[in-house]
Formats: C-alpha cells, structure tokens, sequence
C-alpha cells in the first residue's frame, strides 16, 4: 500500500493504467492510456455514480470529481457513459460544477440513449410507462395502509433514480441529457463498432452490447400489463384504460354497487357497518395485485440490463483484454465478442497466492485502488461490478 | 328440485337429481381455438358431479368470487341452474364473458375434486384455518378467476384460496400480440392449483420446505394430475393417438401443461412439457432423455418437480406400450408394425381407449399414494415407495408389471429411496412393524373403536356431511392422543419415530412434563382385499416438532436440558409417522416414520436451510 505521490495520473509505458473510485455502491473507473506522442496519456472515465441512497453521496461524487479533475489536469479524452441508472451517472448530476469544469473529448454511450432512434424510443417510453404505473402502484398501497410494500416497492424503484411527482424519471433524465449535451455529438454505439482512443496505438476497443437491434424480450412489461396502477396521470390515460380492461365495460359492476348486492356482500365484503365485515377480511385480496409491483420492478430492471453498454479493451500486442461490462448480463456480450474480436475471453479464478500478489500491485488509497497492467507479461483481470 | 307436475290425476314417481351437470370449457387453452388443427378438440362438455349450487357458483367444495381489484370492478355472478344454461350444457367458451370464466374455473376444479375423492374413496377437506382463527373448519375453497394482473397463479394457503391472474400475451407462439391471456382459461392451470389446495387439505406439512424435494413435489404432483386428466378428454386423445400414430412418446399436446401460458410469457412451447423440449436454437421439439444428473443440479420447484413428472410419465408409457403391444398385431396381421399413412379409426379407438385407462390407473395410484407418505419431510424417494405400496394394495398382483416399470422410471431418473438394500418391488415396499411392538400398537383398535362413527366411517361416506367429518376425525384424533400418551405406547413410540420418554430431549416443547405430540389425521382408506371385498384402512398421521438451530452445539445445550424461556429457533424439526391399520384384520400393516431424533435428517436440514432453494421466478 502506498500513497500516490504526483497528482496527475500517469500512464505505464505500454499497456493501462485503472483508477476504480471507492464512493461505494456504484460505478467509477478511470484509465489512462500511453500515446502515441508520448506527452500527455489518454484519459477515459468509464461512468460516475453511486446507489441512491448512499450515505452522503453527493459529497462524495463531488470528492470522486475533484480527484478526477486533478488526475486528468482537466481534461478527460472519452467520456463513457455505459447506461442511464443512477448507479452509473449520479456523479454528474451530484457534481455537476465540478465536472462542468472539466474539458471533455468524446463521449461515448450506447445506442439505446439516441433520442433520434426509433427503436431506442420505443424502448424508453414502454418503461416510462411502467415505471409511472409502478410509482402509483406505490402510491396506491400507502393509501391502502400497507406501508411496508410501499416502501419496499420504492426502494427497489430507487435504481432508476429519483422520479419527480408525476412519475417520471425526471432526475436521471435530466443528467443524461446533460452528459451527452458534452459531446457534441455523443457517439452512440452497439456490438460490433470499434470506436478508436484518440492518440493511442496499444489498446483496441471493441463493443460487445448492446446489440444492434432491441433485445428479444420485451424490455418492459407492455402496457397493459401494470399501466393503470391507479390513477395514471398524462394524456394517455384515457387510452391506457380502455386498452387494458380485460371485459367489455357492460360486464365491469362498480365497487360501490357489489358492495350493496347481496352474494358480494355473503361472500366477500360483508356489509359495511355490520359486525360480520370484520370476519371477511381474511380471504380478501383488495391489496394482493399491488405486491407483485416490486416482482414486475426488478424484472424491468434486468430486462433493461441488457441497454447498457459493454466494452473491451485489448491490449496489444499481448492480446489482453479488459472487460467492461456494466451491467450487460453474460449471454448478452459473450457471443458478440467471439464473433467480433476473435480473442477466446478467459476469466481465471485466482488461486489465494494470486490474489495476495494481486493486491501487492495495486495502489490503494482511501478514495480508489489504483493498478498498472503492462501491455505483455503480467496477469490481466477483467472489471466488472 | 322436482316440479309439481301440471298433471294431478297420477303424478309421476319422484324424480331424483341427475348424476352430471353438463358444463362446457377449453379443453386445454383459448390459444388452440385459432389453430384449425386443434380447434375441433379444444372445446369439450364435462360430467361434473350434480350438487345443489347457487350463484357465483357456490357448491358444497368451491365459491368463486369474481372480484378485480386490479381493475376495480367486480364481474357479476353466473347463475349455473338458469334454465337456458341447463339446458346448454352451460355458457359456450367465450373468452371475452367473465361468466364462462366463472363456470370454467368451477367445472375444472371440481373435476379434480371428483378425481381425488374416487381415488382415495372419501370426501375431500380443505385445510383448516390457522391459529389465529381458531382453526376453523373451512368448508369452500375460495376462487377468485381475475385476482391480478400477474403471468400467475397460485393456491394462497393463508385465504384458502385459489387466485389467477391474467396478463397481455407476449409477441410469440399463437397467442394474439398485446391481446389479454386468462390463466383461468387454462385447463392445466386450474387442475394445478385445484391439486395444490387438495393437497394441502391431506397434508399439511407438505408445504414447508424442508428439504430439496419437499416443494417440488408439490408442483410435480400438481402437474402430473393436471397432465393425467388431459387423458380423460376422449375428443383429444383420439385426435392425438390418430396424429402420432399411437405412439404417445412423440410430440403430442396431450403430454404439454399451459401452451398458451407458455407463449405468452414468450417461451415458444408450452409452459412444461413431461416429455421433451423446444430447442431454444432451432425451435424444433425433442425428446428429452432422463438424466440422473439433473436431481443434483436442479433445485428450483418447478424444474425438479417435473423430474418426477417426467419419471411417472415415463411409467406410464411403458404400461401403455405394454397394453397395445398386441392391439398392434392384431391390426398388424403379426408384425407390430403399422403400415405407413393413417392408421384405422378403429385401432384408434382402441388405442384412446387403452391409453385413457391406463392413464386414470396412474392417476389414481398417484393420488392414493398420499395416504401411504410420511406426514413431514417427504423426498421424491419416500413418494416412490408409497406409490409401490399403494399399488400393491390396489392391485396385489403385479402380473402387467406396472410397479417394475414405476421402478425403472424413477431408476432411469436417479431417484432411489433411502435405506433400502434392492429395488426389487418387494423390497421398496414400506412394511409393518416388528411382531412385539405390532401387539402393543393393536391396543389402539378398541381406542378406536370406541369413537362412533370413525369405526363405522359413516361421516366419510360420499354423501356425509364434511364439517361434520372434520369434527368425527377430531375426537377421534384426541382419543389416538390419549392413547399415544398412556404408558403402553412408550414403549412403540420410537418405533413411530417420536419421542415421549421424559428425557426426550428438551428441544421438543413438553406439557404437563411430556413431551408434546400432534395426531393431525385419522382418515379411512379403502382397498380392495386379496378376495375382492373392500377393506378399509385407517391412516394415522402423528408428528412431533423439536426446535431446529443451526449450531450444533447451541442444538446440544437446548437438548440436554430445559431452558426456560429456550432461545428462538432457527427452524422447526418435525418428525412423526403414518400408521395404516386394517381394521377388518386388526393388524397394523405399515408403520411409515420420520424419526424426531435422527442427528443425519436434523445435519440435512441445518445443511438445506443454509443454502435454501431460491424462489421460483
């Protein structure tokens, strides 16, 4: 373990040097590249983010932020951006002054964040609509008493960020606007496309999602499934509704008015006021459908893992590979690696004595741990979360 | 309810109520009405018991609510005895009518019903209300057709209830893109959760996980009647025997559970098929090959529970195979081989006929098996030698060689029960208790004999009255309890894998000094005798539960002496034993136990309970 001494990171003199911040849950690395020129390395920052609900998470992104203006001498050359949960970009909403500070190159993120792509569109408004429907399906069960489903349900829903009153994602949007504003324009990319680090000779990249066309599964339950969790606001409403009703309306009897008839008032709601109500509660479901809400949340949630974006970085000559994988779920970057690089992906499990000499290479400090990795000879390690 | 004829002068005799009530269903799912190879076979009448029912329907077994709170509506309730669906073998199926879903859900449930209360020879009865209702007898079933939006369903142990949901379809298979799946309209489905809430009626401990097999069996067993009733649709199973030639070990949508719940939820073939798979490559269907790897590697419910689904259907083939083999030489002038192109209708006929019978024989020998497993802690081994057993009884001998394919299925499949030193039928059998401690166990005859009505079985009869069934099983429960707390039966008590000595060990909760037992069932079984006369059985279902923990040696302080108050569990330890007793031989035949003191079956479930089976998705 030892401290860093010059402030400004440098890069080995062939292979990468990686930075993974220590802000906690979430998503930081930095890595500085040799360049062609020899001056100034290549500096890409691969997201900047921490799990909502950290600890103090905005002093730390602003801490993380400020230790990356001084490694860069502030200017970061690629800026990547692998997908739009809060776990990857909060940084740049959280520290927003700093990073507005700092030169940025390019900026690199994944084809599903093209505004201009159809596809990606329709992608991001059938999981706006589900988490609107989920939000109120939080609302909704608060109203109904059931405190611990609601705030459970909103924890979970915590991974898309913070949403404003209506529902909408409005936070993490807005920081990714923001992001890709920087990159006049952003390069969007998807499995196949290898986007070149400017200046640098000894490393390839290669994209390994997401895919070129959406994902097979439906990212998001359709609409109907969970649109008309209570009351959903916007325009669409009145659409929603008709479209998700499973009975033509003439079959569809009011609540109010079952109260009032006799076989729903023996079988299932007593009658109001009556000593008998209470004893009926034990077998209804007022509030059943609303517990799936969490299940349908974290199913939206890794349907969408398959968005964010995947890189490799070889290093040549070795043929060493770096594996930045965000979120991407294997089956989803493996084959499109095979089929783009040709290079077998080996993942070895280090033995206890390899870990031991693995630690003993790497810097760590209080903010990040800090590792060379030369182009030939030493042991390369793919990142991932 | 017989008229008053119109007609006074002689009135005609006294009309009794009919068998059957005729109700029209899906004979699998909507999805196969817009195929036109299958659309003739998917809508079919079923006989279902006649009993007096009112709107909802409400019977004597089942009331179905159709509230959806998801929509905030309710759906108003059909009235099954309105002449004109009298008339018409009830609503026509009709996806878009919450009324047809209502008569489905009811038709099917109590189809199931019937399957199991022929097989076991007795009336069905939910499981009682818990604890905190004061075990209340629950009389109905409680159905709820459109409980959510969910690709769901499932039986609530807690409302006693059966809740489906319904959910837009997926963009593959046939279903239509967006367009809204019913898992109510399911015949598989509702046979499935229908299973689970009966089985949760006989056994109640079977819902615990308490080790690997002890869910999946629950979801095996659903699917396999779920799968054997498909057999009692003539249309369909004509129509497949026709298709594949008879030879049902091919493709055929009588060996697939849920197509449309399957594409709907975008798998391309149905949710679960006993027989083979799709090929996620190439989309084509094969067979699958039994795999003794797959009991170590599959945990999940689901996936190991069709294990045993595959294992009995697998059985099953083999004694069809067996039953036709000389069919097809009959029809073949001596070859078995049948001749390319269509087979004759005829030979059709015969084959439906021979594959519907051994199909409800393997029905029946399942459901009878329950009454032959041990009360807690079932594994697939356990259910393999109740199945012998059962069938032994029913059939004492075994000249088709049903058990010897039952056998080599489940070999096939790696499931082999323990502690048993051969797989010959025999030796798989449960068996009786040892000579000595058989007499002191004859001393419960006259106990319960003295109990009227359970020595006659008059209250278990088809026609008795079940709160009234539930009550006689009750007295007679507390006077098994009182014997089993005398001090004769100490002595048999080990045998029957309790512990009642008064240095038991303390983890077992004691009252008044001794230590405390549970009697949850005493229930008839009948068979038929050796001579053909129907002899009933009684089957005794006593546990005991022992605080678990997950350290050894925290276990060992607790056990060696009382600790008042003791600290909090980390899991309940159950063991205890079935007792079948003939009472028309008065002898005890099998004893089936699960000792409470066993250090290797308390090591397996601390062992389970550490890395428990991840909830199915």
């Amino acid at each position: 373990m030892s401290k860093p001494t010059a402030p400004e990171m440098t890069a080995p003199a062939s292979g990468v040097k990686v930075r993974m911040y220590r802000q906690g849950q979430g998503d930081c690395f930095l890595l500085a590249f040799p360049t062609r020129q020899g001056e100034r390395p290549c500096y890409m920052l691969i997201d900047c983010g921490a799990l909502l609900g950290t600890e103090g998470a905005a002093a730390k992104m602003k801490k993380v932020a400020a230790s990356v203006t001084e490694a860069t001498g502030g200017k970061i050359d690629v800026l990547v951006a692998t997908r739009d949960h809060w776990d990857h970009v909060s940084g740049f909403q959280q520290a927003k002054e700093v990073f507005e500070g700092i030169e940025i190159g390019q900026v690199w993120t994944a084809w599903t964040e093209d505004p201009n792509d159809p596809a990606a569109q329709r992608l991001r408004s059938r999981r706006e609509i589900a988490l609107r429907a989920l939000h109120a399906a939080a609302q909704e069960l608060r109203q109904c008493g059931e405190e611990d489903s609601a705030g459970s349900l909103e924890s979970v829903l915590g991974i898309f960020g913070e949403i404003g009153k209506d529902g909408h994602p409005a936070a993490i949007q807005q920081t990714m606007a923001h992001v890709l504003g920087r990159g006049n324009p952003p390069r969007y990319l998807r499995s196949g496309d290898r986007p070149e680090l400017p200046g640098v000779d000894g490393a390839h990249v290669y994209v390994l999602g997401p895919p070129g066309v959406a994902p097979r599964r439906p990212l998001a339950p359709a609409p109907a499934a969970a649109a008309d969790g209570g009351s959903v606001p916007g325009p669409r409403e009145t659409e929603l509704k008709t479209l998700s009703f499973p009975f033509d309306p003439y079959f569809r009897v009011p609540v109010d008015a079952a109260r009032q008839d006799s076989f729903f008032q023996a079988s299932y709601f007593g009658i109001a006021g009556q000593p008998g109500e209470h004893e009926m509660a034990w077998r209804q479901i007022e509030t059943e459908w609303l517990t799936t809400a969490s299940r349908l949340t974290l199913q939206l949630d890794s349907n969408a893992n398959n968005t964010s974006l995947a890189l490799s970085i070889e290093l040549a000559p070795s043929g060493k590979m770096l594996l930045f994988a965000a979120d991407a779920q294997t089956d989803h970057w493996l084959t499109g690696h095979h089929a783009d690089s040709g290079v077998p992906l080996q993942s070895p499990r280090l033995s206890p004595e390899e870990w031991k000499d693995f630690e003993k290479r790497c810097t760590l400090t209080q903010d990040y741990v800090e590792l060379a990795i030369a182009g030939p000879a030493s042991q390369p390690r793919g990142k991932k979360k | 309810m017989p008229d008053a004829s119109p007609f006074r002068i002689q009135p005609p005799p006294r009309r009794r109520p009919p068998p059957f009530r005729n109700l029209r269903v899906y004979a699998f799912d909507p999805s196969l009405d817009w195929q036109t190879d299958t659309a003739a076979i998917n809508q079919m009448t079923l006989r279902v018991p006649w009993e007096d029912v009112t709107v909802g329907p409400v019977g004597e077994y089942l009331e179905v609510v159709d509230v959806d709170p998801a929509s905030d509506c309710c759906y108003a309730p059909v009235d099954l005895d309105d002449r004109y669906l009298l008339a018409e073998s009830g609503l026509d199926p009709d996806e878009g009518n919450p009324q047809f879903h209502q008569q489905m859900v009811y038709a099917v449930a109590m189809t199931t019903i019937r399957n199991f209360e022929r097989a076991l020879g007795r009336r069905s009865l939910w499981s009682q209300a818990d604890q905190s209702l004061g075990f209340q007898f629950v009389r109905r079933l409680r159905i709820y057709p459109h409980a959510m939006r969910e690709a769901n369903a499932y039986y609530d142990p807690n409302r006693k209830a059966l809740l489906f949901g319904y959910f837009p379809a997926g963009t593959e298979g046939h279903n239509l893109p967006g367009g809204i799946v019913f898992t109510c309209l399911s015949h598989d489905v509702v046979a499935h959760e229908t299973t689970h809430a009966l089985l949760d009626g006989l056994h109640r401990r079977f819902m615990e996980p308490t080790n690997v097999d002890s869910m999946a069996f629950h979801e095996g067993f659903a699917d396999i009647v779920a799968l054997f009733q498909h057999f009692s649709l003539p249309a369909a199973l004509r129509d497949q025997i026709r298709k594949t030639r008879g030879d049902l070990a091919s493709q055929s949508l009588l060996g697939q559970l849920a197509q449309q719940f399957g594409q709907a939820v975008g798998q391309y073939g149905a949710l679960r098929d006993a027989l083979g798979e799709v090929d996620p490559a190439t989309k084509k269907w094969r067979p699958k090959e039994p795999n003794p790897a797959d009991l170590v590697s599959l945990r999940e419910a689901h996936a190991r529970g069709s294990i045993l689904v595959a294992a009995v259907f697998d059985a099953f083939l083999s004694m069809y195979k067996s039953r036709i083999a000389d069919l097809l030489r009959i029809a073949t002038s001596g070859t078995g081989v049948l001749p390319q192109g269509d087979i004759q209708p005829d030979l059709v006929d015969r084959l439906a006929r021979e594959a519907a019978s051994t199909a409800r024989h393997v029905l029946i020998m399942c459901i009878r098996a329950l009454d032959y497993c041990p009360p807690v802690d079932l594994s697939f081994g356990d259910y393999l030698r109740a199945l012998v057993t059962a069938d032994r009884d029913l059939v004492p001998d075994d000249d088709r060689g049903y058990r010897i394919a039952i056998v080599e299925a489940f070999r096939r499949r790696g499931i082999y029960p323990q502690g048993v030193k051969s797989l010959s039928t025999e030796s798989l059998c449960w068996t009786g208790p040892p000579a000595a401690a058989a007499q002191t166990l004859l001393e419960l005859l006259p106990v319960i004999d003295s109990v009227r009505g359970i020595s006659r079985h008059h209250g278990w009869s088809l026609s008795g009255d079940r709160q009234k069934i539930r009550e006689d099983m009750e007295v007679s429960a507390r006077a098994v309890h009182q014997w089993l707390l005398s001090d004769s039966s100490r002595a048999v008590a080990r045998l029957m894998g309790l512990s009642l000595a008064p240095e038991a060990p303390f983890s077992i909760e004691r009252k008044d000094g001794v230590p405390k037992i549970e009697v949850h069932a005493v229930r008839p079984a009948r068979r038929h005798g050796p001579d053909g006369q129907t002899v009933t059985d009684l089957v005794i279902e006593v546990t005991q539960k022992r605080r678990g923990y997950l350290d050894p040696i925290l276990q060992d302080q607790v056990d060696q002496q009382p600790i008042d108050p003791p600290p909090e569990e980390d899991f309940w330890f159950r063991g205890g034993c079935t007792l079948l007793v003939d009472l028309e031989h008065r002898e005890v035949r099998y004893v089936i136990s699960k000792d409470i003191e066993s250090a290797e079956r308390l090591a397996a479930h601390r062992a389970f309970f550490q890395d428990p089976v991840e909830e199915a998705p």
